[in-house]
C-alpha cells in the first residue's frame, strides 16, 4: 500500500471509530435516568403503554378491538398505531413501564444519528458527517424528544431512513422499494408524517428523477408500494379514525377568518373584486404564512422553544445559542454552490414545515421535529466552513485564539443545557409531567381496605389510564366491561372498585383522592402525595 | 445620468403621493401624542410660547407631562402656522420625512456602492422600494418624532460620508445628529456608533491622520449639542418616566431567577457561574432582539398594535423575502464592509427598542428602516440582474407580479378598512367629543368635562380659543383643569344645579346622574354627554 492510501485508510478509521463513540454518547445522553428525567409518564404515554399491554397479553387494544391498523381509539383521539406495536418487545423485556413506553424513541433517536452519518456519506462526505451526527448527537431538540415516548421521533427515524434510501437509490434504484416502505411506516406513525412524507417523496422523486427513471421497473415497483400503503389511510380519511386528530387542531375548523373575510367585503360594498380579494382563501392563507414563518423565529429556535414544558425546557430553545451562526454560514454555502443536494435540506426543511402551520398551535415542537436533523445538516455545512475559515487565517496566535474562543464558547453552552437539563428540569417541569400519579396508585392500594369503593378526581386528566398502568390491570377483565362502562368518549370513568369523576360523591366510608384544598372537615386524611418542589399534589382521604 | 434623475423624480412623485393623498383623513383621528404636539404647535404658531407660557427654544417640551423633544414640534409650528391647526398639519412634517428619506436613500446607495457598476440603477430601486414599503409609509403619514428622527440619523450619515472631501462636514454631520436626538431620543446611542462605522467604512491609511481628527470633532460636536438637553430642568424627570415602564434595567427576573437556580444547585461556583443573573439578562435582551427578527413579524403580521400597524400586512412585503435573502447573500459575497455597515446599523437600531418589554415595536426600531431597505433593494436589483441574464423572464415576470399585488392590497385594506379598524387605537371617540363641544360651546355657559384630564389636549387642539388665555390657565401637574368656559375633572355636586352646563363624560359615570346621550363611542371608550337644561 501507497502512502497515500495508508493515509485515506487510517483517516477512515478515526472517522468510524469517532462516529462510534458519538452514537455511544447519543445512547448516553438518551438514556441516563430516562425514567426519572422527565420525572413521570404523562397521560399519552401511560396510554400507549397499556394499550400496548393489552396487544401483548390478549391482542386486543383495552377496548377490545383486535390488532388496530390505522389507529387505537385510546381517550376518542384516535392515535395512529405503529408506535403501539413497537412498545410491545419492551413490555415483555422491561415489564409494563416507562422505561418500555420510551424505548422506542429512545432508540429512534440514535438510529437517526447513525442514519444520518449514512446519509452525509452519500450526499457529500464524512467530514460533513462527522459534524453533523456530532450536534445531532447533542441536539436539545433531539436530547428532548428521544427521552419521551413521543411518536414524532419515531415517525422521523422513518422519514430519515426513506431519504437516505432515496438517496442511494440514485446509483442503486432498488432502494427505492425500501424508500417506499419506510416511508409508508412513518405514515402510520404520527399525524404530520401523512403531510410530509409524500410531499418529501414527490420532491426528492422529481430532484433525481433521470436517476432514478433508468430502471423503470424499480420506480413502478416502489411507487405501487407506496400506493398500497396509503390506501387505508385514504379510505378512512373522512372516519374519526384518520380525521379526529385534524379537525381538533386544524386553522380550517376556525371561524373568525371567515367572518374576517365577510366583514371586509361588506366594508367594500360587496364587488367582483372585493370579493376576489378578500376571498376566505386569502385570509386563511395569510393565518397560515404567519403560523408557518413564526416557526422560524429565533426566539422558538435559539432561546425559548414553545410554550409547552413537555416539548423542552423553556430556557433554552431547540437548537444551541451558536447554531444561530452555523445555520447563517450553513445558508451561505447553500446558496454558493446551489448543488442538488442542498435543495434537498432545504426542501425538508420546508415541507417540515407545513404540519405544524395548518394547526392553531405554531410553532410546535413536536410538529416541526421531522426537519431537525436538516439543521444538524445545515449546521454542519456552516461549521466545516466556518473551521476551514479560521484555519486560513495566516496569524498563529489569532488562529489559535479564535479556535479556543470558539470551542470554549460551544462546551459551555453545551455544560449548561445539559447541567440545566439534568439537574432542573425535572422538578421545574414535575407538574406538567403529571407527577404524583405513580406514588397516588400505590398509596390507594396500601390503604384501600378489601370491599372500599375508591374515588379519583379527573382535575389533572385521565386518571382512569394511570390506575390502569401503575396496577397492571388485567386487559381481558377491560375488555369485557368496556361495552358498558361509564365513559367520557373513550376515557373511562370506572375501573373494578374504582370511579373516576368531577364531583365528589358524598357515599360514606369511600377512599378519596383530589387536588389539594378540596378536603371536607368531616373526613380523616390519610396521607398526601408532595411535588418534588415540596407542594402537595394529592389529598387522600376517606369519608365519614 | 439625466434618466436617472427622471426616474428619481417620478419616484419621488409616487412617494409624495401616498403619503399626502388624504393625510390627516387616513388615519382618522390623532393619537395623544399628536394632539400634544398639535396644541403646542398651535401655540408656538400664535404666540412663540408653548402652552405652558415658556419660549419656543426650550431643548425640553414639558407638554403634558411627557416632556417631549423639540424639533418635530417646531416643525408643525410652521406647518400649522401655514395650514392651520388641523391633523394635515401636525402630520404633514413626517409625510414631509419620508419623501426627504427616499430623496436621501438614493444618495446614501450611491455611496456605498460607489465602486459598483450599476450603483444608480441599485439606488432607484431601493429609493423605490422605500416609497411604498408599509414600515415606511405608515410612519410618514403619522405625527410620531421617531420618522423625523430617522430622517435625521439618515443625513447625519450622508453628511459623514463626504468628511473624507470636505473635512469641515464632520461639524455639520455632528450638529445633524443633534438634531436628529433632539427629534426623538433613542438616537443618542445609535448615531455615536453609526458615525463611528462611517469612519471605519471610509477609513484609508494615508490620511489616517485626518480621519482621526474628523472624527474626534465630529463626536465632540455631537455631544456638545447635547448639553442644553441635559442642563434643562425637565432632563431628570424625562430620564425617569422613560425607565418607568417595564424594562430589562428596572427588571427583577434576572436576579431572581439567577438565585432560584444557584440556590437548586447549592450554590457551588460551578453553579454560580452558569447562573449569573448577566445571562439572564443577557438572554432577555436578545429574546426582545429576535422578536423584532421573526419572519412573521417582519413579512406577514407586523407590530400587533394597530397605530403601527395595520394587522394584514408585515413591515415589509411578503415578496421582499426573496430580496433580503438574496441582498445579504451578495453583500457576503462581494460587498463585505458595506454588508457589516448596514449590519451593525440595523442592529444598533434594535437594541434601544429591546429594552422595554414591549416588543416587537415597529415605531422604536424605526431607526432600522434604511439599512433594512438598502438591503432589500440591493437585492432586489441582484435578483432580477441574475434572473434576466438567466433568461428566466418567467420568475422576473411572478415576483414583480407578487410585489404588486402585495402593494395594490395593502394600499387598498390602509385606504378602505384600517380607519374602521384602528378608530379606537387612534382615539376617535375623543375627537368627536372635542368637535361636539367646539360646536356646542355657545349655547352653554359652563362646560364640565368629567372623564381623564388629559382630554383637555383635544378641546384646545379642536376648539378656537386664544392661546394666551390656556397659557395662563390653571394647572395640575402639567394639565389644564380649567380656561374660558371650560372645566375638568369631578365636581363639586352643586355643579349640576348651575343651569346651562354641559357635562361631558364616560357614559358610565355620566349614568349616575342623568340620561346622558351618547357622542361616541369606540372600544373601551364611551363618551357622551348631559346638560342642565333637561
Amino acid at each position: 500500500m501507497s502512502t497515500m492510501e495508508k493515509k485515506t485508510e487510517k483517516r477512515a478509521w478515526i472517522y468510524r471509530w469517532a462516529v462510534v463513540g458519538i452514537v455511544v454518547l447519543a445512547l448516553f445522553l438518551r438514556l441516563y435516568r430516562v425514567t426519572t428525567i422527565p420525572p413521570s409518564p404523562y397521560w399519552e404515554e401511560a396510554a400507549l403503554g397499556y394499550d400496548a399491554y393489552s396487544i401483548l397479553k390478549t391482542g386486543k387494544d383495552y377496548h377490545g378491538n383486535a390488532f388496530p391498523l390505522l389507529a387505537f381509539p385510546s381517550f376518542g383521539d384516535y392515535k395512529p398505531s405503529l408506535y403501539f406495536y413497537t412498545i410491545v418487545p419492551f413490555i415483555q423485556v422491561f415489564g409494563l413501564d416507562v422505561l418500555a413506553v420510551r424505548m422506542p424513541s429512545i432508540l429512534a433517536g440514535v438510529g437517526i444519528v447513525i442514519v444520518l452519518y449514512f446519509l452525509a456519506k452519500e450526499l457529500w462526505d464524512e467530514r460533513i458527517g462527522l459534524l453533523a451526527v456530532m450536534f445531532y448527537a447533542v441536539q436539545p431538540w433531539s436530547i428532548q424528544i428521544s427521552r419521551v415516548g413521543f411518536e414524532t421521533n419515531l415517525a422521523t427515524f422513518f422519514i430519515v431512513l426513506g431519504i437516505w434510501a432515496m438517496v442511494r437509490a440514485r446509483k442503486h434504484p432498488w432502494f427505492l422499494l425500501f424508500a417506499a416502505v419506510s416511508m409508508g411506516l412513518s405514515l402510520y406513525t404520527y399525524h404530520s408524517a401523512r403531510i410530509v412524507a409524500p410531499l418529501l417523496g414527490m420532491g426528492i422523486g422529481f430532484l433525481w428523477f433521470k436517476e432514478y427513471w433508468k430502471d423503470r421497473k424499480a420506480c413502478v415497483v416502489a411507487f405501487c408500494t407506496v400506493c398500497v400503503m396509503f390506501v387505508p389511510i385514504l379510505w378512512n380519511a373522512r372516519s374519526p379514525i384518520i380525521a379526529q386528530r385534524a379537525t381538533e387542531t386544524s386553522i380550517f375548523s376556525l371561524l373568525q377568518p371567515i367572518v374576517e373575510s365577510n366583514t371586509l367585503r361588506d366594508q367594500d360594498g360587496g364587488g367582483v373584486i372585493s370579493k376576489l380579494m378578500h376571498h376566505r382563501v386569502i385570509v386563511f392563507g395569510h393565518l397560515f404564512a404567519s403560523k408557518y414563518f413564526a416557526q422560524f423565529s429565533p426566539d422558538f429556535l435559539f432561546l425559548y422553544g414553545d410554550d409547552n414544558m413537555r416539548h423542552g425546557t423553556q430556557e433554552f430553545g431547540v437548537l444551541h445559542h451558536w447554531e444561530f451562526f452555523t445555520l447563517l454560514v450553513g445558508l451561505y454555502v447553500m446558496m454558493e454552490k446551489k448543488k442538488k443536494e442542498y435543495w434537498l435540506i432545504l426542501m425538508w426543511i420546508g415541507l417540515a414545515g407545513i404540519p405544524a402551520a395548518l394547526t392553531t398551535v405554531s410553532p410546535h415542537t413536536l410538529r416541526f421535529l421531522i426537519s431537525s436533523p436538516a439543521f444538524a445538516f445545515l449546521s454542519a455545512i456552516g461549521g466545516i466552513r466556518i473551521f476551514e475559515g479560521v484555519l486560513h487565517i495566516k496569524h498563529v496566535m489569532l488562529k489559535g485564539v479564535l479556535f479556543f474562543v470558539l470551542t470554549t464558547w460551544i462546551l459551555f453552552d453545551l455544560t449548561m443545557y445539559l447541567h440545566y437539563y439534568f439537574t432542573h428540569y425535572a422538578s421545574a417541569s414535575a407538574r406538567d409531567w403529571q407527577f404524583g400519579y405513580r406514588e397516588l396508585i400505590s398509596a390507594l392500594e396500601r390503604n384501600k381496605k378489601p370491599d372500599q369503593k375508591v374515588f379519583i378526581t379527573r382535575e389533572q386528566g385521565r386518571p382512569s389510564i394511570y390506575y390502569l398502568f401503575f396496577t397492571a390491570y388485567d386487559p381481558k377483565k377491560v375488555q369485557e366491561h368496556d361495552r358498558v362502562a361509564v365513559k367520557d368518549q373513550q376515557e373511562l370513568l370506572e375501573v373494578g372498585s374504582y370511579r373516576f369523576g368531577v364531583a365528589i360523591p358524598l357515599d360514606k366510608g369511600m377512599l378519596v383522592a383530589s387536588s389539594p384544598g378540596k378536603r371536607p372537615s368531616t373526613s380523616i386524611l390519610k396521607t398526601s402525595i408532595y411535588l418534588p418542589n415540596g407542594s402537595v399534589v394529592w389529598d387522600i382521604w376517606e369519608q365519614k | 445620468m439625466k434618466n436617472n434623475t427622471i426616474l428619481l423624480l417620478i419616484i419621488l412623485v409616487v412617494a409624495a403621493a401616498l403619503r399626502l393623498y388624504k393625510l390627516g383623513t387616513v388615519p382618522a383621528s390623532m393619537y395623544i401624542d399628536e394632539v400634544a404636539i398639535g396644541v403646542d404647535a398651535k401655540s408656538i404658531a400664535q404666540t412663540g410660547r408653548d402652552i405652558h407660557g415658556n419660549a419656543w427654544y426650550q431643548p425640553i417640551f414639558p407638554s403634558y407631562g411627557d416632556f417631549k423633544l423639540p424639533v418635530y414640534i417646531w416643525l408643525a409650528s410652521l406647518t400649522v402656522k401655514f395650514f392651520g391647526a388641523t391633523e394635515f398639519a401636525v402630520r404633514l412634517p413626517s409625510a414631509i420625512a419620508g419623501v426627504i428619506s427616499v430623496y436621501c436613500v438614493y444618495h446614501l446607495i450611491c455611496l456605498l456602492f460607489s465602486s459598483h457598476k450599476r450603483k444608480e440603477v441599485i439606488a432607484l430601486s431601493t429609493a423605490f422600494l422605500l416609497a411604498i414599503t408599509p414600515w415606511s409609509l405608515l410612519f410618514s403619514r403619522t405625527g410620531f418624532e421617531g420618522h423625523v428622527g430617522q430622517m435625521m440619523l439618515l443625513v447625519s450619515v450622508l453628511c459623514a460620508f463626504t468628511i473624507q472631501k470636505r473635512a469641515w462636514m464632520s461639524v455639520v454631520a455632528g450638529l445633524m445628529g443633534g438634531v436628529a436626538t433632539y427629534s426623538y431620543f433613542s438616537v443618542r446611542f445609535v448615531f455615536p456608533v453609526l458615525f463611528i462605522a462611517v469612519f471605519v467604512l471610509t477609513f484609508r491609511k494615508k490620511t489616517w491622520r485626518q480621519s482621526l481628527f474628523t472624527l474626534m470633532l465630529g463626536l465632540f460636536v455631537f455631544f456638545f449639542t447635547l448639553i442644553p438637553m441635559i442642563r434643562s430642568p425637565h432632563y431628570r424627570p424625562m430620564e425617569i418616566l422613560r425607565y418607568s415602564t417595564k424594562n430589562i434595567v428596572s427588571d427583577t427576573y434576572p436576579v431572581i431567577r439567577s438565585n432560584e437556580l444557584r440556590d437548586a444547585d447549592n450554590n457551588t461556583l460551578f453553579s454560580r457561574v452558569i447562573h449569573h443573573r448577566y445571562y439572564y439578562a443577557g438572554k432577555t435582551l436578545m429574546g426582545h432582539v429576535g422578536d423584532h427578527l421573526n419572519p412573521a413579524y417582519l413579512f406577514v403580521t407586523g407590530d400587533k398594535n394597530l397605530r403601527h400597524g395595520t394587522g394584514v400586512v408585515g413591515i415589509l412585503y411578503f415578496s421582499y423575502i426573496p430580496f433580503l435573502v438574496v441582498g445579504i447573500y451578495v453583500c457576503a459575497k462581494r460587498y463585505r464592509k458595506v454588508g457589516i455597515f448596514l449590519l451593525c446599523w440595523f442592529i444598533v437600531a434594535l437594541l434601544p427598542a429591546s429594552v422595554p418589554y414591549d416588543t416587537p415595536h415597529a415605531l422604536r426600531s424605526l431607526n432600522g428602516l434604511i439599512p433594512l431597505i438598502s438591503l432589500v433593494g440591493f437585492g432586489a436589483y441582484e435578483l432580477f440582474f441574475w434572473l434576466y441574464q438567466k433568461h428566466l423572464f418567467v420568475f422576473i415576470a411572478v415576483i414583480s407580479g407578487g410585489l404588486s399585488l402585495n402593494a395594490i392590497f395593502f394600499i387598498h385594506d390602509y385606504f378602505s378598512h384600517y380607519p374602521q379598524r384602528s378608530a379606537e387605537a387612534w382615539s376617535a371617540s375623543r375627537k368627536a367629543m372635542a368637535i361636539y363641544v367646539r360646536d356646542h360651546e355657545k349655547e352653554y355657559k359652563n362646560i364640565r368635562v368629567l372623564a381623564d384630564e388629559r382630554l383637555f389636549l383635544w378641546i384646545v387642539f379642536y376648539g378656537n380659543y386664544d392661546m394666551r388665555i390656556i397659557q395662563r390657565a390653571e394647572e395640575k401637574g402639567y394639565a389644564k383643569v380649567a380656561f374660558e368656559k371650560v372645566g375638568f375633572g369631578f365636581p363639586i355636586q352643586n355643579e349640576f344645579t348651575v343651569p346651562n352646563t354641559l357635562i361631558i363624560g364616560q357614559m358610565a359615570d355620566l349614568n349616575e346622574f342623568s340620561k346622558p346621550t351618547l357622542i361616541s363611542s369606540e372600544g373601551n371608550e364611551s363618551l357622551g354627554y348631559t346638560d342642565t337644561r333637561k
